[in-house]
């Protein structure tokens, strides 16, 4: 009980993140040494260096190390928004996907790939097509006319079944020489092709998205009593709730929009963070997000070096997600049985 | 005496049905009312309505003189303290994170507790007599420590108008008693209490007044002991001539 609530847990758990951003860099097909990595980051000087040395610097800067930082962004994202996702249903057994945006994502990735669109609007209808979905989601709930949570659940069902469906569509009119490999490689989740553009553009939102999500722990913590005691205890619930769903969509679908669909992240890590910190939202968040980052760097170290070619980090995710369950449903308090 | 809060000529309606038709109940300090009728008689929609988390066809609820429609959620939330039947918890949260929820109405976004909102916690969790469960997990407490809880988060919401719904449900027998005496000691220390219960001799024997619905109307409303009569429980239970009342 004293470690779950130590004010060293989250700094530990920073500190062990930027240890392993730090290990990471070290790890790939072309190997260095720590001066040589030193040289090149901070002692980098354009014509006077050897040529090992500029091709260091160009793999750091142009591959490793926005690949490092996607993983601890997306890692972050995806367990922030099904932490908060998990507390807004009330349910631990909700990840992100729940209503719809991971479906909507993939389909609107599908659908620029299939439209020849570049990168950069693949991203973008990526992230419309995950806004949208929870968009019909939202809108299904209020066609029905109700306002209750479980309504909203279906409606994300919905959702997320019509985009399913439509995705399979488009993967089935794909060419399968050009366009169904690229969809194939986009839906199972890779960091490799992340530019220091793209991460640029999405790290401020994602950062903004944490933060913000992390300064309403409390109000989670009141929402997950159920929505009569959170207004009684002075809570203007529907407000909160949307607000929170469109922060914590908006995370998600920019995470898909930049590294495509990694599985369990958003379920299995929220379940880590309760386990080693405790259950309160305040503290749950931030933990959520650094062992999120964590959880996804090493992953993806374990993608570029398990085999020679490398592995799509969202089957890592996959796998090793499978097995931190099995632990986490035998360990956690908050498992419904 | 100052009324504190009342629902005035209260109707409410559900899918065409009438629950309620044309209910007025006010409580002023250190009130300690039972609502009784059989099931579907309406209390827990008359409870509702006076939290404000439903509106009403018609009539109005005040608060302190004011209407419950002009005043913010937080501004109820000071004054009006729920204690629902039964808290279905879903994570594992320390009866301590759960008590300090009750000073939400008076942190703002982000903040974190003040020193003074962490003496009312530590207040709610002595009146209660609780100190030792502090720590313990919610989800791991019987029901009688829940209830406890439950109303120290309540007590910490620095509110001094308490409504219960059946707040003896799934109590043994000694943790009835004990929640009768915690009721009767609230009362005496200023705090009016209106809670749901289904027990005519518990009425009779621990609260002030007893509040009577049947149909959506109230039927009676005083003095437990004048208002619970053998002629009002049979009407209001349905039950036979021939069937004993505990207090014959």
């Amino acid at each position: 009980m004293r470690f779950r609530k130590s004010s060293f847990l989250l700094p530990f758990c920073l500190g062990l993140c930027l240890f392993l951003a730090v290990f990471s860099l070290f790890i790939g097909r072309f190997s260095f040494s720590a001066p040589e990595l030193w040289q090149s980051l901070f002692c980098f000087n354009q014509g006077s260096q050897t040529n090992r040395i500029q091709t260091i610097h160009s793999i750091l800067w142009n591959s490793r190390l926005p690949r490092i930082l996607a993983a601890i962004c997306v890692g972050a994202a995806l367990s922030t928004s099904g932490a908060a996702y998990q507390a807004i249903f009330r349910n631990p057994l909700v990840s992100p996907g729940l209503l719809g945006v991971l479906a909507g994502s993939g389909f609107g990735a599908a659908l620029s790939i299939i439209a020849g669109f570049n990168p950069m609007m693949t991203q973008l209808c990526s992230f419309l097509g995950g806004i949208g979905a929870v968009f019909i989601s939202v809108l299904v709930q209020k066609i029905l006319g109700h306002s209750s949570v479980l309504m909203l659940i279906f409606g994300g069902l919905i959702s997320a079944a019509l985009f399913t469906a439509l995705l399979s569509i488009l993967k089935y009119i794909a060419d399968p020489e050009s366009q169904l490999p690229d969809i194939v490689f986009w839906l199972l989740g890779s960091l490799t092709q992340i530019s220091s553009t793209q991460l640029a553009l999405v790290s401020l939102p994602v950062m903004g998205g944490i933060l913000g999500l992390s300064l309403s722990g409390r109000l989670l913590d009141a929402l997950s009593m159920g929505d009569d005691e959170a207004y009684t205890l002075g809570l203007s619930v529907n407000c909160i709730r949307y607000t929170v769903i469109a922060v914590a969509t908006m995370l998600a679908a920019l995470t898909v929009s930049m590294a495509g669909m990694i599985g369990w992240v958003g379920l299995v890590v929220p379940h880590i963070a309760r386990l080693i910190g405790g259950t309160s939202n305040q503290r749950l968040i931030g933990l959520s997000a650094v062992i999120g980052a964590i959880f996804l760097l090493l992953s993806d170290d374990l993608a570029r070096c398990l085999s020679p070619e490398e592995i799509p980090v969202g089957i890592i995710t996959d796998l090793v997600g499978c097995l931190l369950f099995l632990w986490v449903l035998a360990s956690s308090r908050d498992i419904p049985v | 005496m100052t009324v504190l809060l009342e629902g005035r000529d209260l109707s409410y309606r559900r899918n065409e049905a009438l629950i309620l038709n044309n209910v007025s109940l006010s409580l002023s300090k250190g009130d300690l009312i039972a609502l009784l009728g059989i099931n579907g008689a309406g209390k827990s929609t008359l409870l509702r309505l006076l939290l404000g988390l439903l509106t009403p066809e018609k009539g109005e609820v005040f608060l302190h003189d004011q209407s419950l429609k002009a005043m913010n959620r937080k501004a109820i939330a000071r004054h009006i303290a729920y204690v629902p039947q039964e808290h279905k918890a879903v994570f594992s949260y320390t009866v301590e994170e759960i008590i300090a929820l009750g000073r939400l109405p008076y942190i703002g976004f982000g903040q974190n507790l003040s020193r003074s909102d962490q003496d009312a916690v530590q207040q709610s969790l002595e009146y209660l007599k609780i100190n030792h469960l502090k720590n313990r997990p919610y989800t791991e407490l019987s029901g009688g420590e829940r209830q406890s809880v439950l109303l120290a988060r309540a007590l910490a919401q620095g509110a001094h108008i308490l409504i219960l719904d059946e707040p003896e449900t799934g109590l043994d027998f000694g943790q009835q008693l004990r929640l009768a005496a915690l009721l009767q000691d609230l009362s005496r220390d200023g705090y009016s209490i209106l809670a749901t219960t289904h027990d005519p001799l518990r009425a009779r024997q621990i609260f002030s007044r007893a509040v009577l619905l049947q149909q959506g109307q109230i039927i009676g409303d005083g003095a437990p002991q004048d208002v619970l009569t053998r002629s009002a429980i049979e009407s209001l239970y349905h039950i036979d001539k021939t069937m004993t009342v505990p207090w014959d």
